[in-house]
């Protein structure tokens, strides 16, 4: 038993790393830019672009966002190892954008995007204390310029640039100089010759100093982060989710079970009868029924004044704090009807259907006709011999309904406003609230392989056949 | 290969017909395919044909053609609305409406039992309208086009990528798949290069927006490196040493670990990040998570095969392994790959109303049984809102449902 728990252990190991790259990489291609979104706003309303720049890059290396992204990368010869380094994210876009297009030498790219960055810090300085339509429109022109990789769109706007320029003698007095030499960049840049070395694999080791280091050893700790949209502590709110899920799967997993089971077994004992045929069809259709439409249905006539208003709509309810503990779990059961009778009803069929299955195996199996041939009494030979072999498969099933239920919960707990995982995910989604969401992946992953482990380890205790399986497989190989 | 199929689908064929809710299923799969076919020919706000100005004209179909890239609207018709247009002798579609077409006399959730502001009768909004007064029926018969091209398609990719994958983790085991180790290292070899040159150095192809050809390439080059890597291999260092790939364990650890996330919390996080929500792309994320299914179909079935006398026969006959399991294991595996296809589309088009119900991912002015029942959700005294989409979904899935039932049962 110990050596199949630690391999079943070792086992998990790669399972959690894929997920954690999962998360983390999908947290990377997010639209938008974080620190963006937490930029205090500027003094007085203006704010120069050196100023912006500043406040931007301390904020990302508090972050850690200047880091590179893994602990090692393979990128073409093109691709410079401090690209990581250039902020805010936008420019360093677009500058993966530049070197898609010109790959041939990145000096003269950097070059190029350097002058561009001074040019729209020198243009966008707050003490100027001159103002016309040329350098409002110069000011326009290098913004765009910023997020342009096309040779052609990056010619026209050079083009305008100048001309703005030329039309000014004051702006062309501030930068013009800067101006013929950002095309001069720009013409280096786009006429250097072709080579092919270019296109060779490199590979670079980032050392510990990475971004997803940082990110999982965060989360090692339990720091999930902060909400990017409210400022919240993400594992509390992640937590209390987490715990209304839990309770809301929880139940309906253990009043499926209930009904189920006994349910289960009188179908096997009743095969081939019509009640069992009816039973099936039942079972089938209510298997087929999808449960956010009758959600959807329950919640428009159960709880509308419209029909019938039977049940609260919304939320889990409030207890008040002197109320005793059953007016506490009425106010519960109450508002989890609904919600739970939606979980169970598919559930129910599934793991009924199972039990019958199973159930019937187990009765024309050999020893069940010599505990009847010795003797034993229907009832011992129910119970006492074929129920509690008819079980093993409820154990396992166990460890799949988690996380279907998990998912299958996400509507249900949108539709009857169940401040679980699901409505979480959703309304993180909804206002792009990234790490809440990438978090959220993670830790229900952990939970279902968590759930899946103990119902290994639980069969595996229960039924000593599955370790010997394991060791035969082994042998054999 | 292709007499096999064609025995398999007659063997699904007689099991279907071994019941009458199975042939029941089967006339509704029908019906729904026809549906989805034929979505815009059935619901739309334009006449088969005609006579505008004093000319024969078919809106229809040139609005089919002008989708299709071979015809253009003349300068006078580009905008105008055919339902308002002084025609004569037209001929409409038995639903007169296009699923987001607004109709601003019948706005704000008219019910199907109640009065309508229409001309007549054959205007009339048969299971009534939403809350802007986009007809409901118009909606459920696109959404049929939807949910079956979302359902099959997906399922289809997911065979793609199943199949191969589960039939060598049978097959061959952990012990049976031995390649020369030169073949080995240059396939590894090749794998790796192709993706390099495939995906990394296209990248800038991905900022173009042109996601398409930068994945269907990528994976072109990485097959291309494969097999030039494994013959170039064989080839040119003609060692005999071989290496044992164990392909089940790590199919199976593959198919574990995505089995142990929550599929539609993934999904939700992912279609949430694509950057243009689009069919196809659902349809390439559903295709990539649901393949375990089949695979492991499939992979149960070549246990059992593998040991059988004709696959041994072949072997003793010299077949090699590869054409054996393509020849002759393959194709009699393919039997309970339909039990999965069919549950498998089932559940697909659940997680397209899903989405489309949350409003996640799917493309704004895409008509979709969810969406009503999203619009529903806005307008509770609107029964008809969730009811009927509700009985689309249903009839749908218990279709699929009992289809599979009937192909997995034997007898």
């Amino acid at each position: 038993m110990l050596r199949f728990t630690l391999k079943r252990f070792a086992l998990l190991i790669p399972t959690l790393l894929v997920v954690s790259l999962l998360a983390f990489g999908l947290n990377q291609c997010t639209p938008g830019d974080p620190i963006e979104q937490r930029l205090p706003p500027p003094q007085d309303g203006v704010q120069s672009y050196e100023d912006y720049l500043n406040n931007y890059l301390r904020l990302a290396k508090e972050e850690g966002l200047d880091l590179p992204f893994f602990y090692f990368g393979i990128t073409t010869a093109a691709y410079p190892d401090t690209l990581h380094r250039i902020l805010p994210l936008a420019d360093q876009t677009n500058v993966r954008r530049l070197i898609g297009q010109f790959p041939n030498n990145w000096s003269l790219t950097q070059a190029y995007f350097r002058q561009l960055r001074a040019l729209r810090i020198q243009f966008n300085r707050t003490d100027l204390s001159y103002h016309s339509d040329a350098l409002i429109e110069a000011r326009r022109l290098l913004e765009n310029m910023g997020l342009q990789y096309q040779p052609q769109a990056i010619t026209t706007s050079l083009n305008a640039l100048q001309e703005q320029v030329g039309q000014d003698s004051t702006l062309s007095a501030l930068g013009g100089k800067q101006v013929s030499l950002l095309k001069e960049n720009f013409t280096a840049m786009e006429t250097v010759s072709y080579s092919w070395d270019r296109y060779l694999p490199v590979f670079r080791w980032n050392g510990w100093g990475n971004q997803y280091h940082h990110w999982l050893r965060k989360i090692v700790r339990g720091d999930l982060g902060v909400s990017t949209v409210t400022s919240q502590d993400v594992a509390e709110k992640i937590g209390t989710a987490i715990s209304w899920t839990l309770r809301l799967n929880l139940s309906a997993i253990l009043i499926a079970y209930l009904l189920a089971i006994p349910l289960g077994v009188y179908a096997a004992l009743k095969a081939g009868t019509g009640f069992e045929r009816r039973l099936n069809i039942a079972l089938f259709f209510l298997y087929a029924l999808p449960s956010f439409w009758v959600a959807t249905l329950l919640s428009q006539f159960l709880t509308n004044p419209e029909w019938l208003n039977l049940f609260p709509s919304m939320g889990v309810g409030e207890i008040s704090p002197d109320a005793s503990w059953l007016e506490g779990l009425g106010v519960r059961v109450h508002h989890f009807f609904l919600p739970v009778f939606c979980m169970v009803y598919g559930t129910l069929a599934y793991v009924t259907r199972q039990v019958r299955a199973s159930m019937v195996q187990i009765l024309q199996s050999d020893f069940i006709r010599t505990a009847k041939a010795k003797g034993l009494s229907e009832r011992q030979v129910l119970w006492k011999h074929a129920f509690p072999n008819a079980l093993f498969p409820l154990i396992t099933m166990f460890g799949s309904l988690l996380p279907r239920a998990i998912a299958g919960a996400i509507i249900i707990e949108q539709i009857f406003n169940i401040p679980g995982v699901g409505l979480l995910t959703i309304n993180s989604i909804f206002s792009k609230d990234w790490p809440i969401v990438y978090a959220l992946l993670l830790l229900t992953s952990i939970l279902t392989i968590t759930g899946i482990l103990l119902a290994d380890l639980l069969y595996a205790w229960a039924d000593p056949r599955v370790q010997l399986n394991q060791q035969n497989q082994e042998a054999h190989a | 290969m292709l007499n096999a199929v064609k025995r398999i689908r007659g063997q699904l064929l007689s099991r279907i017909n071994r019941r009458r809710s199975w042939r029941w299923a089967k006339k509704g799969l029908y019906f729904f395919v026809l549906i989805a076919l034929f979505a815009n020919f059935l619901a739309n706000d334009k006449p088969y044909i005609c006579k505008y100005n004093g000319e024969w004209q078919a809106p229809l179909f040139r609005a089919v053609a002008v989708d299709l890239g071979i015809s253009q609207w003349p300068a006078d018709q580009a905008n105008i609305r055919w339902q308002e247009a002084d025609l004569t002798q037209d001929f409409w579609p038995p639903v007169p409406y296009s699923p987001n077409q607004i109709d601003l006399y019948n706005n704000r959730s008219t019910s199907p039992l109640d009065q309508q502001k229409v001309k007549s009768w054959r205007y009339r909004h048969w299971l009534g309208t939403d809350h802007q007064g986009r007809d409901v029926l118009a909606g459920m018969i696109w959404g049929t086009r939807i949910a079956l091209v979302i359902g099959i398609l997906s399922m289809l990719l997911a065979s793609m990528i199943g199949i191969p994958l589960g039939s060598l983790a049978g097959y061959f085991g952990n012990t049976d798949l031995r390649i020369k180790r030169s073949q080995a290292w240059g396939l590894f070899l090749g794998a790796l290069l192709g993706s390099y040159w495939g995906f990394l150095v296209r990248r800038p192809l991905l900022d173009m927006d042109q996601e398409i050809s930068y994945f269907a390439g990528g994976l072109f080059f990485v097959a291309l490196a494969c097999t030039l890597g494994s013959w170039l291999g064989g080839k040119w260092f003609p060692t005999n040493k071989q290496v044992t790939l164990p392909i089940d364990t790590l199919v199976m650890r593959i198919i574990e670990t995505i089995n142990s996330i929550p599929a539609l919390l993934l999904l939700l996080s992912i279609v949430a990040i694509v950057p243009k929500p689009s069919i196809f792309s659902i349809i390439i994320i559903l295709g990539l998570l649901s393949w375990p299914g089949i695979a492991r179909f499939v992979r149960g079935e070549m246990l059992q095969i593998r040991s059988l006398e004709y696959i041994q026969a072949a072997k003793v006959l010299g077949a090699s392994p590869m054409r054996s399991l393509w020849r002759h294991a393959l194709p009699n595996a393919l039997g309970p790959v339909y039990v999965a296809l069919s549950f498998g589309i089932a559940g697909a088009i659940l997680v397209e109303v899903s989405l489309s119900f949350l409003g996640i991912g799917m493309p704004a002015d895409a008509a979709s049984w969810g969406k009503l029942l999203r619009f529903a959700r806005s307008s509770p005294n609107a029964w008809w809102l969730a009811v009927f989409p509700g009985i689309a979904i249903f009839i749908t899935v218990t279709i699929f449902n009992l289809l599979g039932e009937a192909v997995s049962q034997e007898g």
